[in-house]
């Protein structure tokens, strides 16, 4: 099906060379730019998994902003004890600082990063959240213009859902929330990690790319310094950490943040995109209340699963996870990028047995989840087709409704069996296809996408 | 015009500057090495000396210099990389589509490293510039961002052709195209003032033989520009 676009990988990815698809790296301290490799043998999600996914996505991130509304005004779920109080504000992301603030339009989480894995039992699990700055939205856009020009022949014969419409999604929400004035992307610089992205989203949504000393706040307004007349921003999708953003609110030497942004932000003048405060709904640890928040604030069931999910926290999650801790992944809250992830499998006994004192002794630190045995997907490698595991990156975006963008960031580790897939550590990119509806009613079609995942299951296992 | 600040023109205005100086210093490079094939005298060694690389370095090593010096801040290497350094904050008002001839630039030169025969390898360096300058003048839609850049390759090629003493006869038109730019730019300025102090500083014997009342004038001149 896609075997013409798998001949052209080396020259797709020679095109993403020309367009500077790169990511930022700090090794002993020195700044390196790396490409991110990609692979054209896509994910392949049917329209009926993608109806499924779309929905339970929908559904999980109106109640994550239905919980962050809570958490920062009335606080009827801690009330209610569906999430012990403790647990909430002991969260690194909750930040007092934006107690009783209302966003524009109520809305926290405009742009969220749901990371899923496919399970070998072809069930979907969520395994984080991420309503900060998610980052990958990109790279697949880049890479779909450049595998349409190298096999028009399969895009033309599979209905494929265009993704190329990140920009305008992004526009839309951003001008939702606006409250009056122009949209930026504020990025804290050239040397950060995500910077090639924070350009181009800025190109795609036709947004300013703004640096802060570019941005000023003046009689609690913001202002980007134009060199003719300045001019009032109306919506900021800030690409810098919660506490970088404001050194007169948060980190006091803080060199990228804009003294008095969040004055601005509570008199109501500007929307920050996504809100301050959020890293106290996508927490490690509350990611286990996730559930919770749906049946609490929408009355449902939960569409997506967790991963099984256990808080040492409590005491009888933690006596499971001293002994059962060789089976489970334990997963420090306070540490992102795939650093801090600790197979029990992996460690010694010493090494085990020094990592569970710090569970005993910091609970609220540390969750441990089974280990989901996720399928792998068909990459090719060094010039062969190989099996990696691989997890998916949905983006959902909240402005005058909840949508999910018909794609996603598939990410595949570089190494056989590794279940770490970050960028930072290694790992590369596959474009995501979502089918669309006329096709994937097609049983051919859904028969044949359904083989070349028990192939690549099958082939996984034998590995 | 779309949202500019002071440091976004600084870039563009140095985009211009780098890419031209990546470019004319390029050909020069070129001329002087075919110079040194044959050539019965070592005038080519004062001509690079000019550019500022270490003329007393034996052949290889110099132009090896020229093209990919890390430490000399006049080589290709270092002008490319300071070129992309001031496309790749740009994206948002040129356009990745002309970042990428930039990138593509940048790409030929590390491949120009790696071969047998870096010097021809260079040629493609000079189609991703030229490509680059095409696709900024098509591409680039505000007019400002457009002229700002093409006012850093006026002033760069000025200021090359003067240091080296070369292509002289071409700074008059290239003083008449930098008025024209910043006419398009709109910043308000006094163009005859302008032009009266190029031909100036251009006139045979400047600055050795300017006396006080002509710098005196030039002065005045220069205050009226702006």
């Amino acid at each position: 099906m896609y075997s013409k676009l798998v001949q052209q990988t080396p020259k797709i990815n020679a095109q993403l060379a020309r367009y500077g698809v790169k990511f930022g790296l700090y090794k002993q301290g020195e700044f390196h730019e790396r490409l991110f490799p990609f692979d054209a043998i896509p994910r392949i999600i049917t329209a009926s998994q993608w109806s499924y996914l779309e929905r339970g996505l929908v559904q999980r991130v109106d109640a994550l902003n239905a919980y962050l509304r809570d958490l920062y005004g009335e606080k009827r779920i801690i009330r209610d004890g569906v999430i012990p109080e403790t647990f909430a504000f002991a969260s690194s992301g909750y930040l007092p600082q934006c107690e009783q603030i209302m966003p524009p339009k109520g809305i926290y989480s405009h742009i969220s990063g749901i990371d899923l894995v496919e399970g070998d039992d072809g069930v979907w699990y969520v395994l984080e959240d991420n309503l900060r700055i998610p980052s990958g939205a990109s790279y697949p856009l880049v890479a779909r213009n450049l595998c349409r020009r190298c096999d028009a022949e399969t895009f033309r014969t599979l209905s494929i859902q265009d993704n190329r419409n990140y920009g305008e999604l992004l526009r839309e929400t951003l001008d939702y929330v606006n409250c009056g004035g122009i949209n930026v992307v504020l990025t804290p610089g050239r040397y950060n990690a995500a910077y090639f992205e924070h350009s181009y989203l800025a190109e795609k949504a036709g947004a300013v790319l703004a640096e802060p000393s570019e941005l000023f706040v003046k009689d609690l307004k913001l202002y980007y310094r134009d060199a003719n007349e300045d001019k009032l921003v109306g919506a900021v999708y800030r690409r810098t950490s919660d506490e970088y953003l404001d050194p007169l609110c948060f980190v006091p030497d803080s060199l990228i943040g804009i003294p008095n942004l969040m004055s601005a932000y509570r008199a109501g003048n500007v929307a920050i995109v996504n809100a301050p405060g959020n890293g106290a709904a996508d927490d490690k640890g509350i990611y286990y209340f996730v559930p919770k928040m749906i049946e609490y604030y929408l009355g449902e069931e939960p569409i997506l699963h967790n991963a099984p999910t256990y808080l040492p926290y409590y005491p009888d999650d933690l006596s499971y996870v001293l002994e059962n801790a060789r089976t489970l992944v334990i997963k420090d809250v306070a540490e992102a990028g795939g650093y801090g992830v600790v197979f029990g499998s992996d460690l010694s006994d010493e090494d085990l047995a020094e990592l569970l004192a710090k569970v005993k002794a910091e609970p609220r630190r540390f969750i441990a989840q089974e280990v989901i045995d996720f399928l792998c997907l068909p990459t090719y490698v060094d010039g062969e087709e190989v099996m990696r595991k691989a997890d998916l990156r949905a983006f959902v975006l909240s402005g005058a409704s909840t949508k999910v963008w018909p794609s996603g960031l598939t990410r595949y580790s570089r190494e056989e069996g590794s279940a770490v897939v970050n960028s930072s550590q290694g790992g590369g990119f596959k474009d995501t296809w979502v089918l669309g509806a006329d096709l994937a009613g097609s049983k051919e079609e859904a028969d044949a996408v359904r083989a070349a995942s028990e192939v690549a299951e099958n082939d996984c296992q034998e590995d | 015009m779309g949202s500019l600040s002071l440091d976004k023109i600084d870039h563009l205005l140095w985009l211009g500057r780098y890419v031209e100086r990546s470019q004319t210093t390029l050909h020069f490079i070129m001329g002087t090495y075919d110079a040194a094939i044959d050539s019965p005298d070592e005038l080519w060694r004062g001509q690079l000396q000019a550019l500022g690389f270490d003329s007393t370095k034996d052949s290889a090593s110099l132009f090896e210099e020229c093209l990919f010096g890390e430490a000399c801040p006049s080589s290709i290497k270092n002008s490319l990389e300071a070129a992309y350094d001031n496309a790749v904050v740009l994206r948002d008002v040129i356009g990745t589509e002309t970042i990428a001839y930039v990138q593509m630039a940048v790409n030929s030169l590390e491949h120009a490293q790696e071969s047998s025969a870096p010097m021809l390898d260079c040629a493609l360096i000079i189609d991703d510039i030229m490509a680059f300058k095409g696709c900024s003048d098509d591409y680039v839609a505000d007019d400002v961002a457009r002229n700002i850049i093409k006012c850093g390759f006026s002033i760069e090629r000025m200021d090359l052709y003067l240091r080296l003493g070369y292509k002289l006869e071409l700074l008059e038109k290239e003083t008449h195209k930098l008025a024209s730019r910043i006419d398009r730019i709109g910043i308000p300025y006094d163009r005859a003032a302008f032009k009266e102090f190029i031909v100036r500083v251009y006139a045979p014997g400047f600055p050795e033989n300017a006396t006080p009342e002509q710098l005196a004038q030039m002065l005045r001149f220069m205050e009226q520009i702006f």
